[in-house]
């Protein structure tokens, strides 16, 4: 049984300000807690109980705090041994500002757009209340609610220093007309539910926007090759998809699309490569109608021989190559899972330590190194750097050096794949305090990460590719709505919920 | 013993295929014999979820990147059912050349 990693902290007691394993996004089976991270969950909760205890605070607000993070990093240097990230003993116990520290007092430096952020539209990602469900003692009423819009924005916002997301799309196709022709709107164009369609992410970037009274928010189209598809001759349905296509840019203004290759929503009994004829059509039509940004996934995938070879980055070098004038961002790093991980999971991702090397993530660094005038493409980080982090440090110093030495600073952009992680103010907290060993950077010719280069990834990388003027953001999100609702909760004493929503193995 | 090259997912298809069948149907390919052979269709759905063992609190199964739709205990008994039925057409063919 699967079930999410907040709920499993709390029956174990475990209230920790990092997740203490990985956690499912439901694009791999999770893996077991090893061995090491248990020993840092073990001195996580030491450590803080101790600390909190010594400083008279409560448990729960010391775990909520920068002194929690702190401890955790700690804890994560003793047990894994590299200091991966930079962090103090004392600042156990003294709340340091390290934005501040790290930015000799020029506070708000790095201004942090996310552009894989997920939400659900308040169903109960189709909850059964089977019998074993109910009799297991969890309140799941909180489980569609942990997906909500308003949990979404409060973990978001409230509760990290996310200044601006991307609300970013799963697949699934919309119906276009009811039987007798007519063109169907909002939720009629999803009558079977569906996550996060292109229409409701269009929708809660407005309604964000319009509660900011600022541009909090951008969204990206779920729209792809093979949404529409003529049964009879087998080919794409191109009046539906250009139909569609105008629907989304037009009225939806979505600001990116966002391709799964490796998904059928219009059950063709296939997926489709970025580098084929019908995603060539498509790329052309969306080139004419102004919109050159293709978000994609790639890496996490299944072993099935139709579907799962089609998140291999392979198909990014032909596409880029072939249209110079549009950005790829390549979600999760290409990053792959095997179907079966438990311990051996770095042996199945064929890791290795000499070249740092692992798969799929290995296929979309050589794109480059064969093809190094390709300057289109983009390694995106969710579900990457945040993983690596707290599965194994020094695999995420090789993932993260050869993303930067490979594609350039200037071409890493941050996102974190939250809600399934929970609020991503630890992997912030996390990118702010991580570095890469010496001897890593002189044997593999790694740059050390600099303040300058956390800026590039954190926000200003996606800003050129989503045309956001980050100077003009910063003078007017501090007045917006959300910035006061954002001041009123902490003045208030509001806490970060240590809940991770993605799923874990109940033991 | 080695497990059979199983090809469930190549087998055409007993219903309209949608990606969530396509992947359920390759989930079974990976699934050990020994396993399958225990399978007994009258558990009941809790019993079933248990002994798969990779269903979630939420009722659905965890197949990975399975994401234009969720897989249920009913999706899964129509195809476990035909995924035995495959087996018992081809494992002494497939027992042979392993």
């Amino acid at each position: 049984m699967w079930i999410r990693k907040g709920e499993r902290d709390r029956m174990l007691g475990v209230d920790s300000p990092i997740p203490t394993q990985v956690v499912s996004n439901e694009e791999f089976i999770p893996r077991p807690q090893t061995k090491k991270q248990k020993q840092v969950e073990s001195l996580i909760m030491e450590w803080g109980e101790r600390n909190a205890k010594k400083i008279n605070m409560s448990r729960r607000a010391y775990m909520a705090s920068s002194m929690g993070l702190a401890t955790a990093f700690l804890a994560s240097n003793c047990v894994y041994g590299q200091d991966a990230f930079e962090v103090g003993e004392d600042e156990q116990f003294e709340p340091r500002d390290v934005e501040q520290v790290k930015a000799n007092g020029q506070k708000g430096k790095f201004f942090i757009i996310d552009v894989q952020a997920h939400y659900s539209n308040g169903i109960a990602l189709n909850f059964r209340n089977s019998e074993t469900a109910r009799n297991m003692g969890f309140n799941l009423k909180n489980d569609a609610e942990a997906y909500s819009f308003r949990t979404f924005t409060k973990e978001m916002f409230l509760d990290s220093e996310t200044a601006m997301v991307v609300i970013s799309g799963v697949p699934g196709k919309e119906e276009q007309r009811a039987p007798d022709g007519r063109v169907l709107e909002g939720a009629e164009r999803t009558p079977r539910g569906a996550i996060l369609p292109s229409w409701l992410m269009a929708q809660s970037r407005n309604e964000l926007n319009e509660i900011s009274g600022s541009q909090r928010a951008l969204c990206q189209g779920n729209l792809a090759p093979n949404h529409y598809w003529n049964a009879a001759t087998n080919t794409i349905d191109k009046a539906a998809t250009i139909e569609q296509m105008e629907r989304e840019l037009n009225v939806y203004k979505i600001n990116s699309w966002k391709w799964y290759c490796h998904t059928d929503p219009a059950r063709t009994g296939n997926g489709f490569q970025c580098d084929d004829d019908n995603a060539q059509w498509f790329i052309e039509e969306s080139k004419k109608r102004g919109l050159k940004l293709f978000s994609v996934h790639k890496g996490y995938s299944y072993q099935s021989r139709t579907l799962g070879h089609l998140a291999n980055p392979k198909d990014i070098e032909k596409a880029a190559l072939r249209n110079p004038d549009v950005n790829w961002v390549i979600y999760h790093s290409a990053l792959k899972h095997g179907a079966t991980d438990g311990e051996n999971w770095k042996e199945m991702n064929e890791y290795n330590p000499e070249t740092g090397d692992f798969l799929w993530h290995k296929i979309l660094m050589d794109i480059k190194r064969h093809n190094p005038q390709i300057n289109n493409v983009y390694p995106e980080i969710g579900s990457f750097f945040n993983t690596l982090a707290i599965q194994d440090p020094v695999m995420c110093m090789h993932g993260l050096g050869l993303n930067i030495k490979t594609y350039g600073a200037d071409h890493v952009v941050w996102g974190t794949d939250c809600l399934w992680w929970g609020s991503p103010q630890w992997g912030i907290d996390a990118l702010k305090r991580f570095q890469i060993s010496d001897e890593l950077c002189e044997k593999h010719g790694y740059a050390k990460i600099t303040d300058e280069v956390r800026a590039q990834i954190f926000g200003l990388n996606a800003a050129k590719l989503y045309g956001i003027d980050v100077n003009a953001q910063r003078n007017a999100l501090p007045a917006d709505a959300l910035s006061r609702v954002k001041q009123a909760y902490l003045d208030r004493g509001g806490l970060r919920d240590n809940d991770y929503h993605g799923w874990v193995q109940h033991a | 013993m080695a497990e059979p090259n199983w090809n469930f997912e190549g087998e055409p298809p007993f219903e309209p295929r949608t990606e969530a069948g396509i992947n359920l149907c390759a989930y079974f390919d990976a699934m050990p014999d020994a396993k399958l052979k225990t399978y007994d269709p009258a558990m009941n759905d809790d019993a079933l979820m248990r002994w798969d063992g990779n269903f979630k609190s939420d009722g659905d199964m965890l197949l990975p990147c399975t994401e234009s739709e969720e897989v249920d205990v009913e999706m899964y008994r129509r195809y476990i059912a035909h995924c035995i039925r495959y087996r018992d057409r081809v494992r002494d063919r497939l027992m042979i050349k392993t």
